[in-house]
């Protein structure tokens, strides 16, 4: 009744709004995110490129986010030992995630099965309702975007990797990661060797000790 | 005055270093003395058997901490292959993290506190024994069977 009465209030001698202008009022968003959205970063690779990065997406980057709230993002920013190219396929990737992104969202939520039981005490409060959580559902697009992203080269591959650890975005960090321990499964030592070009340093007394210690390995 | 006090005869030979690979000291001799100068090269563990660098794109990009996150996400049985492609990798895959990720996984339903101690007492505390001798039950989508190592 109260809340009422404060609304009328409030109301009293203001032109009510037409319901056109009143869904762009809701629709608005507020000014200080406007004004983030509007806002670029300099960042500068290695061999010198500037590219521009929007705030939102600079926050994708724990190490940008911590360089933007202690207010050190002034200027251009070096990005050291990252090349242009690659500087500019995470500004992309942090572009596309940054609508999507939560920067509370726990391991916990991203692993929801950790690799041994949890023991929850046996009290009612305990026990939640399970709602099922379809694995294959992209709702966004990411899991495609993601997907198509990760499809280069193994070089380019590498120095994704390199660049995520350095500028500590962790979703690009594990998916580039689960990309090249991809690139190995079911694979024998041979074939993983033409992959990646590594050259086999074992003598063939080696080879045969490490083979055998790892003969398990081979019957899956 | 002060000057002639302090002052002390220095006999010529001393005034160099080179006379202590020829110098014999009181009934001991000091062999290594003739090490002096002589420049050793340092043999690193993972390096190749030649004393070319190592070629491989993976090893020159990624540093050891990311290799270690790579086989972070791969299955025990692709660790086990990726022991055999060369000497660098054998030894990262010898990291117990990897090998406790992949039994408490494995071994969940025992749970965690009995897995901790079932290493301790039954596997020389060796999580990758533990995982090469524990009898398991493996899935292949077909059937299960239990795998004796």
């Amino acid at each position: 009744m109260a809340s009422t009465t404060a609304a009328a209030e409030d109301h009293k001698g203001k032109r009510p709004l037409p319901p056109e202008e009143a869904d762009e009022a809701a629709a608005a968003p507020p000014p200080a995110a406007a004004e983030e959205e509007g806002e670029k970063l300099v960042l500068v690779s290695d061999d010198g490129v500037e590219v521009l990065a929007s705030v939102a997406a600079a926050r994708v980057s724990k190490t940008l986010r911590g360089m933007i709230e202690d207010e050190c993002a002034t200027g251009a920013i070096p990005i050291a030992g990252v090349h242009s190219d690659v500087l500019a396929l995470l500004v992309e990737y942090c572009e596309r995630h940054a609508p999507h992104y939560d920067p509370e969202a726990s391991d916990r939520d991203r692993y929801p099965f950790p690799p041994f039981p949890v023991e929850l005490p046996p009290t009612a409060s305990s026990i939640k309702p399970v709602t099922f959580v379809d694995p294959d559902a992209d709702p966004h697009g990411l899991k495609a975007f993601d997907k198509k992203f990760l499809d280069v080269d193994n070089s380019t591959l590498f120095e994704i990797i390199m660049a995520a650890n350095y500028l500590n975005i962790e979703e690009l960090l594990d998916d580039a990661c689960t990309a090249v321990a991809d690139k190995m499964r079911g694979k024998k030592p041979e074939e993983i060797r033409d992959i990646f070009e590594i050259e086999n340093d074992y003598t063939p007394e080696q080879e045969a000790e490490v083979r055998r210690e790892n003969a398990w390995a081979f019957e899956d | 005055m002060a000057s002639s006090d302090v002052s002390v005869d220095v006999r010529p030979e001393f005034n160099s270093f080179d006379h202590l690979r020829s110098i014999r000291y009181i009934a001991t001799d000091r062999p290594w003395l003739t090490l002096y100068g002589i420049r050793v090269q340092p043999v690193t563990p993972f390096s190749s058997l030649s004393s070319r660098p190592d070629l491989a794109l993976i090893h020159q990009c990624l540093p050891d901490e990311l290799l270690f996150e790579i086989f972070a996400r791969m299955s025990p049985y692709s660790l086990g292959r990726a022991a055999c492609v060369c000497r660098k990798w054998k030894y990262t895959v010898r990291n117990p993290t990897l090998w406790r990720n992949a039994c408490l996984k494995t071994w969940q339903r025992t749970g965690m506190e009995a897995n901790y101690q079932m290493v301790q007492s039954l596997y020389d505390s060796s999580w990758r024994k533990m995982w090469m001798l524990r009898p398991r039950i493996q899935f292949d989508g077909i059937s299960s069977r239990r795998i004796l190592s």
